[in-house]
């Protein structure tokens, strides 16, 4: 993914949680994500029926919540080499047909899993998600870390878009930057880079931050919430055993 | 080098999982010993600048490819390496949740391939020792590129091995890894020369930096023991359970020799007592528990006991040593 398309994701990202399915508690879209995880990387290299029904399942969810599926089918692409590579060398060691049906069952997988997880972050704040892992008993000091990164990330991200602006506005003929000179502008990037936080761990000072009281509270789980998520990992389970 | 959710199966994206919480709780274990919250932000730079890294590739010569650093050996010599682990599991989780690179169920996995070699094994093991106390030009660029090729190869490595694990591919391991490693070593010499110029920068530039360090003393003996003791069980216990029920190359030898792969033993009265000590002693034959008629359970059991086994008789056996160590 380029930097100015990373810098607009994160900044879209970063805005309001959205859709119908904002409203839903972050704990229980969480335990959701993972059993659905779960359940469909669990099917065989050939079960191709049931995988390619739970991986609609995010973008079926991103519809009836009001969100654009094509949005997260064109996010869940950035995964698809990699995937697209392991399933194609079975065209050399298995029978095509079989080759075929594997690939497609790696890359509804992607999609699947990709979508799911992309359709968590659309749906939650990164509040949301923090307060979720604090109550999961993850250690506060990660998730501090994890909250002061995504603070951090937009100012490195734009530092960085600008350095290779200025590297290939110097240099129109070169497309990537040489190892040589790789070093040098990471080596810029992040003294600007530690530059710009220590100015915004200064002002969030100003502002009263402690490291102790940053992580939000969770929002209050309702039971039909829970049913909500029984039943669908129930329907989910039962296209897994019975497709 | 990031894996997808889809490459891996539940089995080993659970065990992986496992295993990075560990090391997760561990580091933090580490850093609260020495806790400075004017550190929290600065690990919070440092991961941010290594995210933005990750997102400028360099062209890799002579290979028509390019390659983005890791970053777990710059973190660390930046940080220490407890601290770094713990930059590097918010970066991939970041990474995973918003950008599509890796997945929740491959986070333990990514985290692993990528946080821990480079924090706890190329950084102490390899970075360290090389760079020594003088720190010297020469010896910073030979220490970031031979723990870079170590962290990356040995990363490509545990990729390699995981996605042939969870069964998503029919490549074999050979051709698998012949075609994974060569590049990765490519990118770790580009990743090393990256990394000893940034660090050569920060320390002519910010040469204050380096007090800002949490210097972790890495991994006791003691403790490296209980990480492998405990991996040993989860594998003999959890993982032997989708090993291969083929015939080893052994058997497979005496299958295509001699249509079998279980020979008689000699009449010879030497040989007679040998089965018959090995028949009293094993009481779990063919790792299965007897009279269970091949039950699953009976390798998990079998894998446990083994482990438990070997670990008895290596804690005997440095008992027996220390106090000699002692005088």
């Amino acid at each position: 993914m380029r930097l100015d398309q990373c810098i607009s994701t994160l900044q879209a990202l970063n805005e309001e949680e959205r859709g119908a399915f904002r409203h839903f508690a972050p704990i229980p879209k969480v335990v959701l994500l993972v059993g659905y995880l779960v359940l469909v990387v669990s099917f065989e290299r050939y079960d191709w029926a049931g995988t390619l029904i739970l991986a609609l399942v995010p973008y079926v969810l991103a519809v009836l919540g009001g969100l654009s599926p094509w949005f997260i089918l064109k996010r869940a692409c950035v995964a698809l080499p990699f995937v697209l590579c392991a399933g194609a060398a079975n065209f050399f060691f298995d029978s095509p047909a079989n080759a075929a049906i594997s690939l497609g069952v790696l890359t509804a997988k992607t999609f699947g899993t990709v979508g799911g997880v992309l359709l968590l972050t659309l749906t939650t704040s990164m509040s949301g998600i923090t307060g979720a892992l604090a109550a999961l008993h993850v250690p506060c000091l990660l998730i501090l870390q994890i909250q002061l990164m995504f603070r951090y990330l937009i100012l490195a991200m734009e530092e960085a878009l600008h350095i290779t602006n200025a590297y290939h506005l110097r240099n129109p003929e070169c497309r990537m930057i040489p190892v040589r000179d790789w070093g040098q502008l990471a080596g810029q990037l992040f003294i600007r880079t530690v530059r710009r936080g220590n100015g915004v761990y200064a002002a969030m000072q100003c502002r009263l931050f402690s490291a102790r009281t940053v992580i939000s509270e969770v929002r209050r789980t309702r039971k039909r919430e829970w049913l909500v998520v029984f039943v669908l990992l129930l329907a989910f389970g039962a296209v897994r055993w019975f497709l | 080098m990031h894996m997808a959710d889809a490459l891996l199966s539940p089995a080993v994206g659970g065990t992986m999982w496992a295993i990075s919480a560990g090391l997760v709780g561990y580091s933090v274990h580490k850093i609260r010993q020495n806790f400075d919250e004017s550190r929290i932000p600065l690990m919070g730079v440092t991961g941010a600048f290594v995210f933005a890294m990750q997102m400028i590739n360099f062209a890799i010569p002579g290979t028509g490819s390019s390659g983005h650093i890791a970053g777990a050996v710059l973190l660390s010599a930046l940080l220490g390496s407890c601290p770094a682990f713990l930059v590097m599991a918010s970066v991939i989780l970041i990474q995973a949740l918003f950008f599509a690179d890796g997945g929740i169920l491959a986070y333990g996995g990514n985290l692993f391939n990528m946080g821990f070699f480079g924090c706890f094994l190329a950084y102490p093991y390899v970075f360290k020792p090389i760079l020594g106390k003088s720190g010297s030009p020469f010896r910073l660029a030979l220490a970031s590129c031979a723990a870079c090729i170590v962290s990356m190869t040995l990363g490509a490595l545990s990729v390699t091995i995981m996605t042939l694990v969870s069964g998503v591919t029919e490549l074999p391991f050979k051709v698998f890894a012949a075609a994974m490693i060569p590049i990765h070593l490519a990118i770790g010499l580009g990743e090393g020369l990256a990394t000893m110029v940034v660090l050569e920068f920060v320390r002519k530039n910010l040469p204050d930096f380096q007090a800002a360090k949490l210097e972790s003393p890495g991994f006791s003996f003691r403790n490296l023991c209980w990480v492998f003791a405990l991996a040993a069980l989860v594998i003999g216990g959890g993982i032997s359970l989708l090993a291969s029920g083929k015939p080893d190359g052994l058997e497979w030898s005496m299958e295509q020799v001699a249509q079998t792969s279980e020979l008689d033993a000699p009449e010879s009265q030497l040989h007679q007592i040998s089965e018959t000590i090995t028949e009293k002693c094993s009481f779990l034959p063919d790792y299965e528990i007897p009279g269970t008629d091949g039950a699953w359970y009976g390798t998990v059991v079998s894998g446990i006991v083994g482990v438990l086994i070997m670990i008895c008789g290596a804690m005997i056996f440095y008992r027996k040593k220390k106090p000699a160590q002692a005088e």
